[in-house]
């Protein structure tokens, strides 16, 4: 038993360290929705924010090609890594959970 | 069972044809001993969530193989430069990790691996862990991993030189498992051969531990 509690107290940390790091990335991103309008002159980026339930747009000025693909780059890693802050965290709940069994047992 | 995530990866390493120039060492090969023995006579206790891959010759890997990035990215693994200096790529439900042996009075740095563009750590003691290997199928898979005696052993070295109380715990059970399952095989003939691969500071440490746990008569050394 004992070697399945360290094996999980071990696991439980790793999880709650990597949720931390996903969550300081995620964190790091622009905050809201990105999007382009297309004008007859270029293209025209803005950031959908939410903020105490009133809907702002962020206007980010006239964009390059390889600005708009930053963007989209970073709302894709947003999504993957809310994807990932969930599969983490729900890790964590079940090795916690795990972990007030096997000590139950023990 | 293997999980599906690391069945993902020793996939993706297969197809990048990788696979056959690494040894699957750590927790995972219990996994891999259950299906060489059967899974009525060995059944892996504990299984972590990292899985280790020992490169034996890191120089002789040919050039022209797909970087480790590359394969392991598309499924959301990322990369993590550990504090000691050596990468790491981890995901939530498995974290994959490289090692190299460390060969004679070398440093202890990590060592780069420009063909796969990763940076492994430096093993001691794994000359016979990657001297006698065994090649087991799991479906599609054939991993190569080491031969049961060669990894009980090991293991029963390493857990005498942890610091970490927990760790050598765990170590130990899982190499006193694989030894009981051994002790009414026909593999444990092997441990005669396998046995003289070892060094005498290993074999002294190894015989110590084997008598402490009521193993002593095992081998006849």
């Amino acid at each position: 038993m004992d070697a399945i509690l360290s094996a999980l107290k071990e696991e439980r940390e790793q999880a709650e360290k990597l949720l931390k790091r996903y969550e300081k990335e995620f964190a790091s991103l622009p905050v809201g929705t990105f999007f382009v309008r297309k004008l007859r002159n270029g293209q025209y980026g803005y950031i959908t924010q939410s903020e105490q339930g009133k809907v702002r747009q962020v206007y980010l000025g006239k964009l390059e090609v390889d600005d708009i693909a930053k963007y989209k780059e970073q709302m894709a890693r947003k999504r993957k890594l809310r994807e990932l802050m969930k599969k983490a965290m729900q890790q964590k709940l079940f090795l916690e959970k795990a972990l007030r069994h096997a000590r139950k047992k023990g | 069972m293997l999980g599906k995530k690391a069945k993902e990866v020793l996939q993706v390493l297969n197809e990048a044809g990788l696979l056959e120039h690494i040894v699957l060492i750590g927790s995972w090969c219990g996994h891999f001993y259950s299906l060489y023995f059967g899974r009525n006579r060995y059944r892996p206790n504990i299984q972590t969530l990292d899985i280790d891959f020992l490169i034996p010759e890191p120089r002789r890997l040919q050039s022209g193989l797909s970087p480790v990035q590359d394969l392991l990215k598309p499924l959301d693994f990322d990369e993590e430069y550990t504090a000691s200096g050596w990468l790491r790529f981890v995901h939530p439900e498995l974290r994959v990790e490289f090692l190299v042996p460390r060969l004679g009075p070398q440093s202890d740095d990590p060592r780069k691996i420009p063909q796969l563009k990763i940076t492994a750590m430096p093993l001691r003691h794994t000359s016979v862990l990657t001297k006698h290997t065994i090649e087991v199928e799991d479906g599609a898979l054939k991993v190569r991993v080491p031969h049961p005696v060669a990894f009980a052993l090991h293991k029963l070295f390493v857990s005498g030189r942890r610091k970490d109380k927990e760790k050598a715990g765990r170590d130990l059970e899982m190499a006193l498992r694989i030894l009981e399952t051994l002790r009414n095989s026909r593999e444990i003939k092997d441990i005669f051969r396998i046995w003289t691969d070892f060094t005498q500071k290993e074999k002294n440490a190894i015989q110590k531990i084997l008598v402490q746990e009521g193993y002593g008569n095992l081998i006849n050394m």
